[in-house]
């Protein structure tokens, strides 16, 4: 019996201890993010299909803090940017251009990934309903998403990693419901 | 004494008492008076019944009724091509909605752009197997077939589109059917009531078309609906008014002034008849505070009684003179018309019609208030050269009023010939009860109607069903049987197509039903061999890429997908501008709207069957008053006995003897046979606007027969030609003030005040007649009594 009582006080213990660390993580993911007011790098970008072949793109990102993000890829038929409330994605040389405010959709690409680059975890899972954990993987956090129920669109799985230093984001895993896979690396 | 010479003499006693008594109660009239609510919408003035009850608390929610329909084509409509009519559209709405200041466009749907059609798609994929019932299954059945689904994925096979009425889509833009007409739909901010505003609209969209008319020379921009009409309606009404009563005053007084000679006369005749306006407005101010304008109108036309009355003062002071004579001779038969005319219009008070009411009080109240002015206060305005006339013009008077017109046989057998015609095919005069033929659509507002109608509606009628409730789930259920009972009218012919939102909005409890058929029918097995069907037809067909969406992706993760019931509304995902012309959500709970076409001759029986639905309400104000306006019909009935009783009871109790009662009475009450008679023979009908107006012609029929009976039993009596010729020469006067106001209503435009002009020409010249013909010859008749001369004398 006793062992029973200090197994599961044992079990309690890790628990909260496990989820006080998370909510801990989470805050300093956001207050590292907050610190980046705009960064540049060269990335990758990785598109899966179980149908197609894979398709792998490169270029510069930038992030800035008010909601500014542009990808500027060497092929100059694909571009996304996202600046004071529009969004243009250029997809195989096709121009799109959005108004976040009107269009929904768009809204949730557009929020999803600058509550990413911005650390806002929270609001991340709370906009695309999914659990959130995070765990630290040497000089890495990593965030993982899982839509807690099955959809027919949206992202079933997200796995975002931030560089535990400074916050910067440095992967990211974007699995649909689809099957569609977009996986993000950006140079550390 | 009478008691108007005593008021004379004493405010001669007391001027400055006599002017702050008479300015003040015309100041206080005219701020009270403007402070008066004009109501220009018919059907609100109709009684109240059960059925205008019900439909009175969903009309004055639903905003669909107030939609202004706008459409543009090309002058040319061969050279039609749909980008350009697409791009003219947008430079108008755009226009209109930069310039509207006011605030006066709630929304205005013209194009379901990109955000839009992503935003159903989104929530298409989210919901759609809570949207679908048990009936699609079959049919998906056989669309999961490697044939079928080939030809969709080539593009060669279109399933069956929703019904949009006769609209389709394209350039994001709703087109006619036929794709030469494009068209947007404007929901006003402000109530259809709110006339300012309403015309305020009409201006915006007036002028936004003169200057877009510049830049798109070859096409035409045209617009109509219920808010544009009831603006054309009043604007043509005060028009109308404006014209004819103006162009007549101008007559007239031309005429008068002419006649009598002297400058002031004018004056004297119009002060006192804008005094009894001026009173009679702040007096409904007071009473009601608002008031029809279309009874002010036709209250307006009425101010002929009212002249009337200043022309026997003035004609009279012209034969004798002075003041207290003039006093003593006129203030017996002036009150006496005046009373038995206020009389004849108060009848119309105990309707239960507002509109046939707020007339009576208006003429009622504006009659005494300018009879008063006329006998205490005209007087003290009244100067010594003011007796000058025309003494030539008044000689022809005199000859024509001296013609014995009761005398000439022919003339006698011919009036009488007429009078009995009257009487017989008067029950035969019918009443139009539909209001939409005595309103007004300007040619503009028509074509563009006509264009809508024959474009979209393909000929046919629309009308609108509304499904009314306190709760959404309630309101689709009454929604539904109306959708049923029309699909049952449709398969009887009665009813050519209807559109209606009932399949989005569906109860939570049938959506968690239709989510456990989705998830049922989508069994492995079934999955399979659709993911198999849809991955070749991909791969052949590039079918994923063309469309922006991995298909076999998609299609695997909706079916497999969890489900929860939602509400389509609180999504938000459907453009306001779309949505309320489906579902409109309101204080007192939810209105679901489905549109119907029929043939016009139909209306009444599909009204009639889904008026029997509980909670199902008819859109169509006019389905509504047909009822009313026979109501009003009705009541007219018991305000002409009231009348008639009222005049009669008062001239009996006069003159003291019914025969003399009898022949006074006589003008009134056979014009008004002789009316419907004429009016039958003629085929006219009677209408809630002219039915009104007929209460004038008893008035003005009382009127010149009172003065008439006056002048004859004091020719009997005193053996002196003076008194009748002084009325007789004030009648002349006046029925050719009246000639020539209601000839001129002949000229207007807008069919009711046109009708008014029918009528009353008729009317009038009946009563004139009766009174230049039949009154004098039964007079003489009736003197061979000895019982009858010997109560003359008395």
């Amino acid at each position: 019996m006793k062992r029973l009582i200090s197994f599961v006080f044992t079990l309690l213990l890790t628990l909260s201890l496990s989820a006080a660390s998370q909510e801990q993580m989470i805050k300093n993911i956001a207050s590292l993010c907050a610190k980046i007011s705009e960064t540049t790098s060269a990335f990758s970008e990785e598109r899966s299909n179980p149908r197609k072949p894979k398709q792998t793109l490169q270029g510069t990102l930038t992030y800035r803090s008010d909601n500014y993000l542009s990808m500027e890829y060497t092929v100059d038929t694909e571009k996304f940017l996202i600046e004071k409330g529009q969004m243009l994605n250029r997809r195989e040389g096709k121009t799109m251009k959005y108004d976040l405010s009107k269009n929904l959709p768009m809204r949730n690409l557009s929020n999803t990934l600058l509550y990413s680059f911005s650390g806002q975890l929270e609001k991340l899972s709370k906009e695309q309903n999914t659990t959130l954990q995070v765990k630290e993987q040497g000089d890495y956090y990593v965030v993982v998403l899982d839509a807690v129920k099955k959809q027919a669109r949206g992202y079933s799985h997200i796995e975002i990693t931030y560089l535990k230093k400074n916050g910067k984001l440095i992967e990211m895993k974007m699995d649909e419901f689809n099957g569609l896979s977009t996986l993000y690396r950006l140079v550390k | 004494m009478n008691p108007f010479v005593k008021l004379y003499r004493f405010f001669s006693a007391h001027k400055a008492l006599m002017y702050i008594l008479m300015i003040g109660s015309a100041l206080a009239g005219a701020v009270l008076g403007s402070r008066l609510h004009f109501e220009e919408n018919i059907a609100t003035l109709l009684p109240k019944t059960e059925d205008s009850t019900k439909s009175g608390i969903a009309f004055s929610n639903i905003k669909v009724k107030d939609k202004v329909f706008i459409l543009i084509q090309a002058k040319d409509s061969t050279a039609a091509e749909s980008t350009r009519l697409a791009a003219a559209m947008d430079a108008y709405v755009d226009t209109l909605i930069s310039h509207d200041e006011k605030g006066l466009i709630a929304n205005c749907l013209y194009r379901l752009d990109e955000n839009d059609m992503m935003n159903i798609l989104w929530f298409a994929l989210d919901n759609l197997p809570a949207y679908i019932p048990e009936e699609v299954y079959p049919k998906l059945d056989s669309l999961l077939d490697e044939e079928v689904i080939d030809k969709i994925a080539a593009g060669e096979y279109l399933p069956e589109m929703p019904q949009m009425g006769g609209m389709v889509l394209k350039d994001g833009h709703l087109f006619s059917a036929d794709g030469t007409v494009v068209m947007a739909f404007l929901t006003p901010s402000f109530d259809s009531m709110d006339s300012q505003a309403s015309g305020y609209l009409n201006d915006l969209l007036s002028d936004t078309r003169e200057s877009w008319s510049v830049e798109h020379p070859d096409m035409e921009n045209l617009f109509h609906g219920n808010v544009i009409t009831s603006c054309h309606n009043a604007g043509q009404i005060k028009k109308d008014l404006l014209a004819t009563v103006g162009i007549s005053l101008i007559i007239i007084c031309f005429v008068i002034a002419l006649c009598f000679k002297t400058k002031s006369t004018l004056w004297h005749l119009l002060v006192p008849i804008l005094y009894g306006i001026l009173i009679a407005l702040g007096s409904v101010y007071l009473i009601k505070g608002s008031l029809s304008i279309i009874a002010m109108g036709i209250g307006a036309i009425v101010m002929g009684v009212a002249m009337s009355y200043c022309l026997h003062v003035l004609t009279h002071y012209k034969y004798v003179s002075d003041i207290e004579r003039l006093l003593e001779e006129q203030a017996k038969p002036v009150c006496l018309g005046c009373l038995t005319t206020v009389g004849a219009f108060a009848g119309l008070l105990l309707t239960s019609s507002e509109l046939l009411s707020d007339f009576g009080i208006f003429a009622s109240i504006s009659l005494m208030a300018t009879t008063f002015f006329v006998l205490v206060f005209l007087p003290h305005f009244l100067r010594e050269k003011d007796s000058h006339k025309n003494e030539k013009a008044f000689e022809i008077v005199n000859k024509i009023n001296s013609y014995p017109l009761d005398r000439n046989k022919i003339v006698v057998v011919a009036f009488s010939i007429i009078c009995l015609v009257g009487v017989f095919f008067s029950k035969k005069v019918g009443f139009d009860n539909d209001l939409n033929n005595i309103g007004y659509l300007d040619p503009a507002t028509l074509k563009s109607e006509k264009l809508y109608n024959d474009k979209v509606n393909g000929g046919y009628s629309s009308m609108y069903y509304v499904a009314s409730a306190s709760t959404l789930d309630s309101a689709v259920l009454i929604s539904r049987k109306i959708v049923d009972k029309l699909s049952l009218l449709q398969e009887e012919g009665l009813v050519s197509s209807y559109s209606s939102a009932d399949m989005l909005l569906v109860p939570e409890q049938e959506q968690e039903k239709n989510i456990a058929r989705w998830k049922k029918y989508w069994n492995n097995s079934r999955i399979r061999k659709t993911e198999r069907l849809l991955l070749k037809q991909d791969a052949k067909y590039a079918w994923s890429d063309s469309v922006g969406l991995d298909i076999p992706g998609t299609f695997t993760a909706m079916a497999q997908a969890d489900y929860s019931p939602t509400s389509i509304i609180d999504a938000g995902v459907i453009p306001e501008a779309f949505l309320c012309n489906y579902v409109e959500v309101s204080d007192t709970g939810f209105l679901i709207l489905t549109s119907a076409l029929m043939l016009k001759n139909d209306i009444k029986t599909v009204n009639d069957q889904i008026n029997a639905i509980p909670g199902a309400v008819i859109l169509d104000p006019f389905y509504y008053t047909g009822d009313m306006v026979q109501i009003v019909h009705d009541d007219f009935d018991v305000a002409l006995l009231v009348s008639s009783l009222f005049v009669f009871l008062v001239l009996l109790l006069t003159f003291r003897n019914i025969v003399t009662t009898l022949i006074a009475f006589l003008p009134m009450f056979l014009s008004w046979y002789v009316v419907q008679g004429m009016m039958y023979l003629f085929g006219l009908q009677f209408n809630l606007i002219n039915i009104m107006i007929s209460t004038f012609i008893f008035g003005i029929g009382v009127d010149y027969s009172i003065f008439v009976m006056e002048g004859l039993i004091n020719k009997y009596k005193t053996g002196a030609y003076r008194l009748l010729t002084c009325h007789k020469a004030a009648i002349l006067f006046s029925a050719f003030a009246l000639f020539i106001v209601t000839s001129s209503l002949l000229f207007a435009v807008h069919p009711a005040i046109h009708s008014i002009g029918v009528c009353t020409l008729i009317g009038m010249t009946a009563s004139i007649l009766i009174t230049y013909v039949l009154q004098p010859l039964l007079f003489r008749l009736f003197l061979h009594n000895r019982w009858f001369k010997k109560s003359i004398m008395k």
